[in-house]
């Protein structure tokens, strides 16, 4: 059987990027929080229909950098949200089992999904790529459309982002302090609710900011959000859960697996993205990379 | 007689549903240093950790520096100058010892810092080569030199240790004790839960003994030595 390499590593780096723009927040969240946020895609959708309202309100064919502007007030907008939240709900989920933790933020999705419906109805919703990635490159016999080196692009840059923030800020050490040990943290007298509240509000500004970017070419319907939570999670267990580094490889490896299987069976999209991630567990159940994590009374 | 930096009285605590400690009352003086005696399993910890709220359901008067604790929050009564060094160290790792040191200030910022680096390393001198080693490079003793370190650094009023010599080899023992002499010579007011009786003796003037959460003895170092069966019937192992 012949496969066209280019077109398979390149497919796999556009599912790669695509999940892990949804699943950064994800892991961020868990990493520092300890919080399953089923939510999450449900506000990665308000920030998908919000930059589609922004679009359609600015009358349709916007530039590129609008589009970017666009992603980043429906990041932002979600980012306010995530004060909500934390203080609302999250806030109240860590004294709690785990279990509470899970009906709640799945009810928040239930929540997302249900004020989509009554905002913006049930009706598909398309929008085209600004006029300047609604190309594509020709690169020897792959034919890679601009939208999609574009997404490319943003994934690498919103993870180096991340990275220099973890690594490089005062408050990006904080994060990683309270992390790794919140109890010793509080005793030291570093405000750690205003950590976690930092951490939920650049996880939910992250949702948004997926949702803004990838709004082009998806077709939107409040059913968007559950396709890309369930990558994300997936993606989000093989690299170890909460951490940053390991979802953004177990991105680009699943993506790579996903794409070699949707050429050698394109009769089943997503299969093997299921069966990698079975096999992916079976052989490292911790995940890829896994954060010194503990815990304590 | 000005009023004590801390005062605990009636203090109870709970994990779960067993009672720990049962009506506690304690004080330490602005300057003072105190020994917290028990057997494992007395009560030491946990009535450190009621001090902070860091643990367990506690009740009962916790006054600090003349303002009650009621209802604060285990940061903000960190910040007020309530530092507690726990047993297990907890130094972070993946960032140098200076940076673990430097953690207590944060929280301390604009409280005027009266300690400066220099003179951490002036009162932690074996502390002093290893500043910029990783936490997770160090020796247990290291680790335990650097975890009352960062509590010094934090501005504390009050530092309280639990058991900051246990398993340490006597070498260290000897070092922290010269460590906390110079401490004290700052004004560092101490309560030091400890089982290594020589040691604590050498750093404290007053002495509380802890039993299943009551307190059995309080007074100096000469009544305790007055009453020996106090040792055979509450520290003896």
């Amino acid at each position: 059987m012949m496969m066209d390499i280019g077109l398979v590593v390149f497919g796999g780096l556009s599912w790669a990027m695509a999940t892990f723009l949804v699943a950064a927040g994800l892991t961020l969240i868990f990493g520092i929080l300890h919080i399953l946020n089923f939510a999450h895609g449900g506000f990665f959708m308000v920030g998908a229909y919000l930059a589609w309202a922004m679009i359609e309100a600015l009358g349709g064919g916007v530039s590129i950098w609008t589009y970017i502007a666009v992603a980043l007030v429906s990041g932002a907008v979600v980012g306010a949200l995530g004060v909500l939240v934390d203080v609302t709900i999250f806030r109240r989920l860590r004294d709690v089992e785990d279990a509470y933790a899970l009906i709640a933020t799945y009810a928040l999705l239930m929540v997302c999904i249900g004020a989509i419906e009554l905002i913006w109805g049930l009706d598909f919703r398309a929008i085209m790529p600004p006029e300047a990635l609604n190309s594509a490159l020709f690169i020897g016999d792959l034919i890679a459309p601009t939208f999609t080196i574009f997404i490319i692009v943003c994934g690498v840059v919103v993870y180096v982002a991340l990275e220099v923030f973890m690594a490089r800020t005062e408050t990006g050490k904080l994060v990683r302090i309270v992390a790794h040990d919140a109890w010793m943290a509080r005793l030291l007298g570093l405000d750690v609710t205003r950590i976690y509240l930092i951490t939920v509000v650049i996880s939910f500004a992250l949702a948004g900011l997926a949702g803004g970017l990838l709004v082009a070419n998806q077709g939107l319907s409040p059913e968007l959000g559950g396709v890309f939570l369930l990558q994300a999670f997936g993606v989000v267990i093989v690299g170890g859960m909460g951490s940053i580094r390991g979802a953004f490889l177990a991105a680009l490896l699943l993506g790579q697996i996903e794409s070699i299987g949707g050429m050698l069976f394109p009769n089943y999209p997503g299969i093997f993205y299921l069966v990698a991630l079975a096999g992916l567990l079976l052989i490292r159940p911790q995940g890829l990379l896994t954060k010194g994590r503990t815990e304590w009374v | 007689m000005t009023e004590p930096l801390l005062n605990v009285s009636g203090l109870d605590a709970w994990y779960g549903g067993s009672h720990i400690l049962h009506s506690v009352a304690l004080n330490v003086d602005e300057g003072e240093s105190i020994a917290l005696l028990g057997r494992n399993g007395a009560g030491k910890s946990t009535l450190l950790k009621a001090l902070l709220d860091a643990g367990p359901r506690s009740s009962g008067l916790i006054e600090f520096g003349g303002q009650s604790l009621t209802g604060m929050s285990t940061e903000n009564r960190a910040r007020a100058g309530l530092m507690l060094v726990p047993e297990d160290r907890r130094i972070y790792p993946d960032i140098t010892v200076t940076e673990n040191i430097a953690l207590g200030r944060i929280a301390a910022r604009g409280r005027g810092a009266s300690v400066s680096m220099e003179d951490i390393w002036q009162s932690f001198p074996l502390l002093e080569p290893l500043k910029d080693r990783g936490g997770g490079q160090l020796s247990g003793g290291q680790q335990q030199l650097v975890a009352v370190a960062r509590g010094v650094f934090g501005c504390a009023r009050l530092l309280c240790l639990d058991e900051p010599v246990e398993g340490l080899a006597p070498v260290v023992v000897d070092e922290m004790a010269r460590d906390i002499a110079r401490l004290r010579k700052m004004g560092l007011s101490l309560l030091i839960a400890e089982q290594n009786l020589a040691f604590v003796r050498a750093c404290t003037e007053r002495v509380f003994l802890i039993d299943s959460g009551v307190i059995v003895f309080s007074g100096n170092w000469q009544d305790f030595d007055a009453d020996p069966t106090l040792k055979d019937r509450y520290l003896a192992v």
